[in-house]
């Protein structure tokens, strides 16, 4: 359900007018950084061979939302992830969009998807294995590595995230949402409904140290490579890192309390990116440059925008207040008595992606001569202010989803 | 389907080691894009009628279908854009400078092909598996280690698409042992199809660059190279 309405929201913003339709703009404040038809990631570059960019993508969403959607509701895992991987092959092209520059990038994600998941199939295999015949402990040991190496990938673990920035820096917003807010919730789905399936797996010391440790490697990691960064793209792609910390310590956390958390983190971060991604598709277009050093004047020339995609920042950042806290809240309460210095290194990974948006907030309230004057897309502001709105209400009131998420961990095994 | 089958048993043996070596050292040593597509082909073909021999050739012969179409797939795009191997899109350099591709010639390929083919052999005597039988167990070390070499070697969109096809009938191979369900092996042809029509897809938009590029100013995935080194730490 999640996943669906996440696609939706994608889906409008692209059919928004001033959405993600538009190609980037030359800039009236500073020229585009590559000239155009050359490999620069924003140079506008029509391809009359391959036809416009946009040119069959809503098809594309659709085809990835409803497999996604399958896979959600695939009980068997093989099953679930094929189809997940069929909707990440499909993701490709969106990532590619027909522009010559993102062919890298494109090629980065392909290849990893194609490396990972035969290690997801090959672990879950040999964990079927496992459970036939117990006594051989070599196959959960087999398990455990094909698993962590698949999930690490594929989900852009610190340090096998190296495919995630170029491809959030150099591939359209809409691509970063996709891949962000719709593959790695279901990825973590599949996570968390594996290691209910599996109490051996979920049970295994070995797989609560590599979850706890490795969300708090990506946490802190990701947090840390926030901040030298001058590019929007590569900003999220490391707020994302960090987040998915939060989800790997409340699954590695082995309780049901952790468990909720990192569901409601995982939904929670889906809102988050999908407002960073909105806000990055607008700065784009208005200022053809993606470097945080040109949005100075922002707050005054699009205040809508800058302040919801500030409020996505600040729920990556776990602040009071919003949605992410709240996950943040309930994962540190699930791990605070066994682990508490690792929710120490989460705080600090806190304070310094909140460092990294206050960054760009002093950035965008910078004063311009002559000061810009208010200059706005509606549509795309309106949008990305409801669902800011909606960040807040989960982080003020997150009663309801909670019982949603709760209610749906009972059904899980 | 059987009498295909039938026709090719005498290769079970040395000539289908030899074929499923040579198939894939030659997609990872030369760069003709024909006989690229030729290795393919002839991997599907062998790693197929090895499976028949382990499981049941209905469900192997899935293997063939998809990697048969898939070598179409490619074929098509590669022939359409005329990669080279055929005639270059652009005026070649007459003194071509020391690049990594140029220093990663045919030479340093044979030899990185053969010593990862030593290692291929020495991973079957140390982790065989008795039920796969010896020449399939190579086929599904080999494989990859080939797919992992044109990887690392290159990151021309049809190399990369043949190396991804390589790891995932290595894969398959191993894979097809423990899983009998259809279909999962039906899905698996599915993908392999995708993989296809995504390697075209990217094959094309990289060749609009160097098409739309100054003639002999650089690929497009070196240019791409630059741009994302001067990239790093922003």
């Amino acid at each position: 359900m999640f996943l669906l309405l996440t696609g939706l929201i994608i889906l409008y913003t692209w059919v928004l007018p001033q959405g993600w339709t538009l190609p980037e703009r030359a800039s009236p404040l500073r020229p585009p950084p590559h000239p155009p038809g050359r490999s620069g990631a924003l140079a506008p570059l029509p391809l009359p061979a391959l036809g416009p960019p946009s040119q069959g993508l809503p098809a594309a969403l659709l085809v990835i939302v409803g497999l996604l959607v399958a896979s959600a509701m695939m009980s068997v895992f093989v099953l679930a992830l094929l189809l997940l991987e069929l909707a990440a092959l499909l993701t490709v092209f969106v990532v590619q969009a027909g522009r010559p520059g993102r062919t890298e990038a494109a090629s980065h994600f392909f290849m990893i998807i194609l490396l990972a998941v035969p290690s997801l199939l090959l672990g879950a295999r040999f964990l079927d294995l496992y459970q036939l015949s117990p006594d051989r402990a070599g196959f959960l040991t087999a398990t455990i590595t094909l698993l962590a190496i698949g999930f690490a990938l594929i989900l852009g673990v610190l340090p096998f995230h190296v495919w995630l920035p170029t491809v959030t820096s150099v591939s359209p917003p809409l691509a970063s949402a996709v891949i962000l807010s719709l593959l790695q919730p279901g990825l973590i789905l599949l996570l968390v409904r594996l290691l209910g399936d599996a109490p051996p797996l979920g049970q295994d010391p070995r797989t609560t140290a590599l979850l706890i440790w490795g969300g708090a490697v990506s946490a802190l990691g990701g947090a840390l490579l926030t901040l030298p960064r001058r590019r929007l793209g590569r900003l999220l792609a490391y707020s994302a890192v960090s987040g998915l910390g939060v989800i790997l310590l409340g699954l590695g956390s082995g309780s049901e309390l952790g468990r909720a958390g990192a569901l409601f983190q995982a939904a929670s971060q889906a809102l988050s990116v999908l407002l960073l991604a909105m806000g990055m598709g607008v700065f784009r277009f208005y200022l053809a440059s993606d470097e945080i050093a040109d949005c100075a004047g922002l707050l005054r020339r699009m205040p809508v925008t800058t302040l919801s995609f500030l409020i996505g920042g600040a729920s990556l950042a776990g602040l009071p207040g919003t949605n992410g806290f709240v996950a943040r809240w309930l994962v540190y309460r699930a791990v605070s008595d066994n682990h508490p210095q690792v929710v120490l290194v989460f705080l600090l990974a806190s304070a310094l992606l909140a460092g990294a948006f206050l960054r760009f907030l002093l950035q965008t309230a910078r004063h311009l001569d002559p000061p810009p004057s208010r200059d706005e897309p509606l549509p795309v502001a309106a949008l990305m202010a409801t669902v800011a709105v909606l960040v807040l209400a989960l982080g003020l009131v997150p009663g309801p989803v909670l019982d949603v998420i709760n209610r749906a961990g009972q059904t899980l095994p | 389907m059987e009498t295909l089958l039938a026709l090719l048993q005498p290769l079970v043996g040395l000539p289908a080691t030899l074929g499923i070596f040579l198939g894939a050292a030659l997609a990872a040593s030369v760069e003709d894009w024909r006989l690229s597509i030729l290795g393919l082909l002839v991997e599907y073909l062998l790693v197929t009628l090895l499976l028949s021999q382990v499981i049941q050739p209905e469900v192997a012969f899935i293997k063939l279908i998809a990697g048969g179409m898939a070598g179409i797939i490619l074929y098509l795009s590669a022939r359409q854009l005329r990669l080279p191997g055929s005639r270059p899109p652009w005026p070649a350099r007459p003194h071509p400078p020391p690049t990594v591709e140029y220093l990663v010639g045919f030479p340093f390929r044979l030899v990185a092909v053969l010593l990862l083919a030593l290692v291929s052999y020495a991973l079957l005597l140390n982790y065989p598996r008795p039920e796969m039988g010896r020449l399939l167990n190579f086929a599904a070390y080999w494989l990859p280690a080939s797919a992992f070499l044109i990887l690392i070697l290159t990151s021309n969109p049809f190399k990369v698409g043949v190396a991804l096809l390589l790891f995932q009938l290595g894969f398959e191979a191993y894979y097809a042992t423990l899983e009998g369900s259809l279909s999962i092996h039906g899905l698996l042809g599915i993908i392999t199809l995708m993989v296809a029509l995504t390697t075209s897809y990217l094959m094309l938009t990289a060749y609009e660059a160097k098409d739309d590029a100054v003639p002999g100013a650089g690929d497009d995935a070196a240019s791409e190279s630059r741009h994302h080194a001067s990239e790093e730490g922003r």
